[in-house]
């Protein structure tokens, strides 16, 4: 079985961070909502019958070829902190962490497949992919969708489809959605309407980090509503070409912006560097929104391509829990806006010289 | 309370859609029984009793309503429904059809699932198809008295239905 502290040395699959593959899309997601049928939904289930199905899914889980030796944990086997970088990773969700014996998570090596026991459902099965593979995901989610059905009985009805805890998942219990930068948008003004099209094409947008309308570093998560009376494929092609079409636009407001305010661009990526490479405490929300810049520095030409599998990398470790696990101790919030700077300074410092010479070539 | 009919306790609670109106009634097990309204087996699925199933014809369907006050599986209330907007247990979708039936619609495209079924789930449905299409030829056949085609029609549907539970999960 795979360690804790292997799953945090080894970044997933999907952050690979290929500037050609995820320049607007960094990931898609799939995710499946099932039920057994002989217990009550989590929520509901007593204790003991929480863990029975805890103890036979992740059994079978375990067993099938595509999760072989993976992670596998019972949430009351970790560490508040492990548990929050598992959410800060987007292998498990903010409400399972709150949970703990009867509740627990399977993940294989790539970190590609995550499969959630007695979250809302008996099982959430999730599948991430760099870049825009929505297809690609839904069909590793049904991998193990296909390898569990034969052996364990799940609740699904001809008419509405996989019965879920919460009807909003109904019929195919399936969230597919795709995680986007859209700097260019947002600086360009167009945001809004953007954002406002394609809720009018029924499909749900709301910002990664930060709250409420705010959107920290510019990231935007676009996701399909409503989950009965289409089929699989019909939802996932909607949303691909939606989410193709804003990736489009996005492109477009980039080169125009390069185009016609090239020097304010450029002003703004080195600000950027200046600030990321020299300060010596750092906010989450300065640290997402100056990383942000550098990206689209780097998928303009500005900054070495390479940039950007950095900036997501230090997107996902600038966050609270993966500071504190990766320091090792306890740390309080003014020190972990220290840890943070440091943090990014010493991943840049590398990369910066060259970098900054760049922007002064560029344009 | 006593049954719209006759004088008798009423268990069987009812909402009827026509032409665009709701009417609510409560009958007794035996007037229940004459209207037609129970189904013999008392196994339908929950997308039939919300009356969306593919036996649905016309504009009239008959739909239960508040017949649960409780999930018999696993004790979760129409109360704790309308709270809090979850199922208890999967069996819940039947005891509380017609409060989900009425919520549907503002969540989800259709009514009606399209997207993938397990093998088994899908012969069952295709074989429900092909009998509902015999038993509609059957009442024609009925209707123009022609006995004898409605005598081969109805020892298919009960082979097909006896093939149907045996080649089952
Ligand atoms: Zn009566
Ligand atoms: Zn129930």
């Amino acid at each position: 079985m795979m360690r804790f502290s292997t799953l945090m040395k080894k970044p997933a699959d999907w952050m690979s961070g290929d500037v050609h593959q995820t320049p607007v899309v960094l990931t898609s997601r799939v995710r499946l909502a099932r039920n057994v049928t002989d217990s009550p939904f989590p929520g509901w289930a007593k204790k003991r019958e929480r863990q029975l199905v805890f103890g036979a899914i992740r059994g079978e889980l375990e067993a099938l070829g595509v999760m072989k030796d993976g992670f596998s944990h019972e949430l009351s086997e970790l560490e508040t902190v492990q548990k929050q970088v598992l959410v800060e990773r987007h292998l498990i969700s903010r409400e399972q962490a709150a949970r703990s014996e009867g509740s627990g998570a399977v993940v294989n090596r790539k970190q590609s497949l995550s499969v959630m026991i007695n979250e809302e459902d008996h099982l959430r099965i999730q599948a991430i992919r760099p870049g825009l593979e929505l297809q690609e995901a839904f069909e590793l989610s049904q991998s193990v969708n296909r390898g569990l059905e034969s052996k364990v009985d799940f609740a699904v009805d001809g008419t509405l489809g996989y019965l879920t805890a919460c009807p909003t998942n109904l019929g195919t219990g399936m969230r597919a959605s795709a995680m986007l930068h859209l700097p260019g948008l947002v600086l360009s003004d167009l945001i809004n309407q953007v954002l406002k099209g394609v809720n009018k094409m029924g499909l749900a947008v709301r910002g990664i980090y930060g709250e409420g309308t705010e959107s920290l570093g510019n990231l935007y998560q676009i996701s399909n509503q409503s989950t009965l009376g289409e089929s699989e494929e019909e939802i996932l092609e909607r949303l691909s070409k939606v989410i193709g079409d804003v990736a489009v636009y996005e492109q477009q407001a980039r080169e125009k912006m390069a185009k016609e305010d090239g020097i304010l661009l450029k002003d703004r990526v080195g600000r950027a560097a200046g600030v990321l490479g020299n300060a010596y405490v750092m906010t989450s929300k300065e640290a997402l929104n100056h990383l942000s810049m550098i990206r689209l520095g780097a998928t303009q030409g500005m900054v070495p391509e390479s940039m950007v599998a950095v900036c997501d990398r230090l997107v996902m470790e600038s966050q609270p829990a993966h500071l504190q696990w990766n320091s090792g101790k306890k740390i309080e919030p003014e020190e972990r806006d220290v840890l943070r700077a440091q943090m990014i300074r010493e991943h840049l410092q590398s990369s910066f010289p060259a970098a900054i010479d760049d922007i002064d070539q560029s344009l | 309370m006593k049954c719209d009919s006759c004088q008798e306790k009423a268990t069987v609670f009812y909402t009827q859609i026509a032409d665009g109106q709701v009417k609510k009634f409560v009958l007794c097990e035996k007037c229940a029984n004459e209207q037609g309204i129970t189904n013999p087996d008392g196994l339908l699925s929950p997308g039939e009793l919300m009356g969306v199933g593919a036996g649905a014809e016309g504009d009239s369907d008959v739909l239960p309503f508040e017949s649960a006050e409780e999930c018999s599986a696993c004790g979760f209330t129409l109360e704790d429904f309308r709270k809090i907007g979850r199922m208890g247990c999967a069996r819940c979708y039947e005891a509380f059809g017609s409060e989900l039936a009425m919520r549907l619609p503002s969540m989800h495209k259709g009514m009606v699932h399209q997207g993938y079924l397990p093998e088994g789930l899908l012969k069952e449905q295709a074989l429900r198809g092909k009998v509902e299409a015999l038993e509609k030829e059957l009442r024609e056949a009925v209707e123009s008295e022609d006995y004898e085609a409605a005598a081969g029609l109805r020892d298919t549907i009960q082979e097909l239905k006896k093939g149907g539970k045996g080649g089952g999960k």
